[in-house]
């Protein structure tokens, strides 16, 4: 199913959309709020609340403003960053950028696509070290240019076409 | 070739991980809107970081599922049946109604039979009563010979 035939569906308020919605995207945003929040409970609360936001806040989605991904990725990120600045979560996870989205590799052993993701994980590890640096920084937690340019100290002209090449050599061994 | 600069700038990476302005937004929108390439390149970017990230979650319980779906009261949704015992009390339903017609079916029968033997027992009495009948007519018949008997002795 395409991210349109969801919306369509979404629109409908069709039911079954909830669960096409959580099949697509629900591992993706898992491993945002897990590279951000940590903690697996608290990242599996964020979980339910970003689902419940995705799917009460819809009618105020338009693409106009980008892409659906694009939006409920947003929502992940805000959601984990609430939650991480929220009082009754202890200041114990300061260490934000200390490690990046490949640590996620050790929790998921008992991960359920197998067989991909074994796959795409072997390929991570094959990445630059850069890459690996670029798209933690600017993917899972959502660091501005400057940001990462200053995280990475490479010129802030470069983060842009940096990230391009790397996402260029992942779509290659995807073939997307 | 401006089309292809604009991709390769690496513009449209940034905006489907959503780093972008509200101003630039609109902007990348409207061109993918108006150029094919550029939105194919965008549906190609998002599947390539949708694949990784999905490829790096750890394990999250279904329950969770449920409960999101419990918080947004969705009750038609596709569940992922795990504990088929909520449906036991529907098949004691069928059971009990299948033994119950096991019991009839036995019963009736059991009264069948018992309404054969009795008929059965009907027939053989009157027979027996027929038997005693001619038995005790004989017996009469014979009465008078045994007399002439006794007087001959």
């Amino acid at each position: 199913m395409t991210q349109d035939e969801l919306l369509v569906l979404i629109y409908k308020k069709d039911e079954k959309a909830f669960t096409h919605l959580y099949d697509m995207y629900s591992k993706s945003l898992f491993s945002v709020i897990k590279v951000l929040v940590k903690n697996t409970e608290e990242a599996e609360d964020v979980l339910q609340e970003v689902f419940v936001k995705i799917w009460k806040n819809i009618d105020s989605y338009h693409e106009s403003k980008g892409r659906f991904y694009t939006w409920i990725l947003n929502i992940a990120r805000n959601t984990s960053i609430d939650k991480l600045r929220s009082k009754n979560f202890n200041n114990s996870q300061k260490n934000l950028s200390s490690d990046n989205f490949v640590h996620l590799f050790e929790d998921s052993n008992k991960v359920v696509n197998k067989i991909d993701a074994i796959g795409i994980q072997e390929f991570v590890k094959k990445l630059k070290p850069k890459c690996i640096q670029i798209i933690d920084l600017l993917f899972f937690k959502g660091y501005t240019q400057q940001e990462a340019s200053d995280e990475l100290e490479i010129p802030l002209g470069t983060v842009k076409t940096h990230n391009r090449n790397c996402i260029n050599d992942l779509r290659n061994y995807l073939k997307v | 070739m401006e089309t292809k600069q604009y991709i390769e700038s690496g513009i449209l990476e940034l905006y489907v991980y959503g780093l972008l302005s509200e101003a630039e937004n609109i902007e990348v929108a409207e061109m993918a809107k108006k150029n094919p390439a550029i939105n194919d390149e965008i549906i190609a970017i998002e599947k390539a970081i949708v694949a990784l990230s999905s490829s790096f979650s750890p394990f999250h319980s279904v329950a969770n599922y449920e409960k999101i779906k419990a918080k947004l009261e969705l009750k038609h949704a596709d569940v992922i049946e795990l504990e088929p015992s909520r449906n036991w009390s529907q098949y004691m339903g069928w059971a009990a109604a299948i033994i119950l017609l096991l019991g009839i079916g036995y019963q009736y029968n059991q009264l069948d039979q018992t309404s054969n033997k009795v008929t059965t027992t009907t027939i053989e009495k009157v027979k027996l009563e027929k038997d005693l009948n001619a038995l005790q007519l004989k017996n009469m018949a014979n009465e008078p010979s045994v007399g002439v008997v006794r007087g001959e002795c």
